[in-house]
């Protein structure tokens, strides 16, 4: 399959929300299909840190899958597991992405600052932790918009970690 | 690529299922038969990997979980053999507790979706001499592949007027690498909610999800105004493993069928104790 066109999966990580109620899902889902992308399944995981661990790491193991976005988990909550288990699966961070969303939005809503979502990638899946938000979810995808495809493209090019 | 696999697998076994899963607290009926691991696994290990031998099997297995010949009805409907054992409880309203037997032609279709059949088998020794609200209709499905097949043909069934008699319809399809999750794109959201707080009163991770152009014999019963639920145990590399060569017993994580049975006995429980309108649309 060619990974360069996007195909995408949400991940929203929440302990009360389900598919039915899950809005920056939603928006998520209308904000990749709108640049073009396919959702390719969506699911609302719980977060303990090994379970989410373990479902980061086996949607980077699907040869169709280029972009995972996740939603939620991502503040100083007890529960917020989010960017450690996107750690403990990427082999590349990408600090910029990241940086450049908390700039932007921190800017706004200092509430922003408490975001630790981290960026990368696994082989040839890019990684993206969004806030839980709706406001967080629509304002930081207005961010990395503009370099989402390009960074897509370059991970399905040269590099590779087989 | 298999060394990767085999890392996950053991990653399930040891941290995922074995080490992390707590008991699930089956308590009340002492007399309850409650299925061991060794069990379950010699039962799905007995799989037979052609079509035109699963619904002997299922017939068999089922009376080897103490059916009677005469409680065990093959419906038939034009060349669909759906396999139908009830077990009455105290009211007549019904709740369907099924999963498909027929497989792809690719691989043994012991994933998908002999671990649904031996888990609806073994909740059925469970449940047989144990009282009951609710009446359970235990269905075998045929050709869901096909497409939702036997289970449209039973939905199409029911006639109009009986439809509010049907409380719900329980459904497992595929497990073998973790916790029960629920598929979206075949279950009630009402189901779903009580799912995830069942998880959370166990808990243990929960995980809805949807999966684009895929669908499982609960939507026959959904679209019929009969509230349903799939259940998998798949996790997120599914792909590699169903409709595959790959989908065979060796890669099969036992303990998450083993939690999927005591996680649908536990879920029966909820459904059985809740009124038979409680999933219903308002």
């Amino acid at each position: 399959m060619n990974k360069s066109l996007m195909r995408v999966v949400i991940v929203s990580v929440s302990d009360t929300r389900v598919l039915d109620n899950d809005l920056s899902g939603d928006k998520l889902v209308e904000l990749t299909t709108a640049m073009g992308a396919e959702v390719v399944d969506r699911l609302i995981v719980t977060d303990e840190l090994e379970h989410l661990r373990n479902v980061l790491y086996g949607l980077t193991e699907r040869e169709e899958v280029g972009l995972i976005i996740s939603t939620g988990g991502t503040g100083f909550g007890p529960r917020d597991n989010t960017p450690e288990a996107t750690l403990a699966v990427i082999e590349r961070e990408a600090p910029g992405m990241a940086e450049a969303m908390r700039r932007e939005t921190a800017a706004k809503h200092p509430m922003a600052m408490l975001s630790r979502g981290v960026c990368g990638i696994r082989g040839k899946t890019l990684i993206i932790n969004l806030p839980g938000s709706l406001r967080g979810v629509e304002e930081c995808f207005e961010v990395i918009r503009p370099v989402l495809n390009h960074a897509i493209k370059q991970i399905s090019g040269d590099t590779n970690h087989e | 690529m298999n060394k990767i696999r085999t890392f996950l697998i053991s990653i399930c076994l040891l941290g995922g299922a074995a080490a992390a899963v707590p008991q699930i607290a089956l308590g009340q009926a002492p007399t309850l038969q409650v299925s061991t691991l060794e069990e379950i696994t010699a039962d799905i290990k007995a799989v037979p990997c052609k079509n035109g031998e699963r619904l002997e099997a299922v017939k068999n297995l089922f009376k080897k979980m103490g059916a009677a010949e005469s409680d065990i009805v093959i419906d038939t409907k034009d060349s669909l053999k759906n396999l139908v054992v009830t077990k009455k409880g105290t009211s007549e309203e019904i709740i369907i507790v099924g999963a498909h037997y027929d497989k792809v032609a690719d691989g043994c279709g012991a994933i998908d979706n002999w671990t649904g059949i031996t888990i609806i088998a073994h909740l059925y020794r469970t449940l047989k001499d144990t009282a009951t609200d609710k009446t359970y209709q235990f269905v075998a499905f045929d050709s869901e592949e096909k497409g939702l097949l036997g289970s449209a043909a039973m939905a199409k069934g029911i006639p109009k007027e009986k439809r509010a008699g049907y409380c719900s319809m329980v459904n497992f399809d595929s497990f073998g690498f973790t916790y029960p999750r629920t598929f979206s794109n075949g279950s009630s959201p009402k189901m779903v909610a009580s799912a995830k707080a069942l998880s959370a009163e166990l808990k243990i991770p929960f995980t809805d999800v949807r999966i684009e152009g895929a669908d499982a014999d609960s939507s026959s019963f959904i679209g019929k105004d009969i509230p349903a639920i799939t259940f998998d145990g798949l996790d997120a590399n599914w792909t590699a493993f169903l409709h595959s060569s790959n989908d065979k017993v060796e890669n099969i994580n036992m303990n998450s069928v083993l939690i999927a049975y005591k996680y649908g006995l536990r879920f029966i429980g909820v459904v059985d104790a809740a009124a038979c309108d409680a999933y219903r649309k308002k």
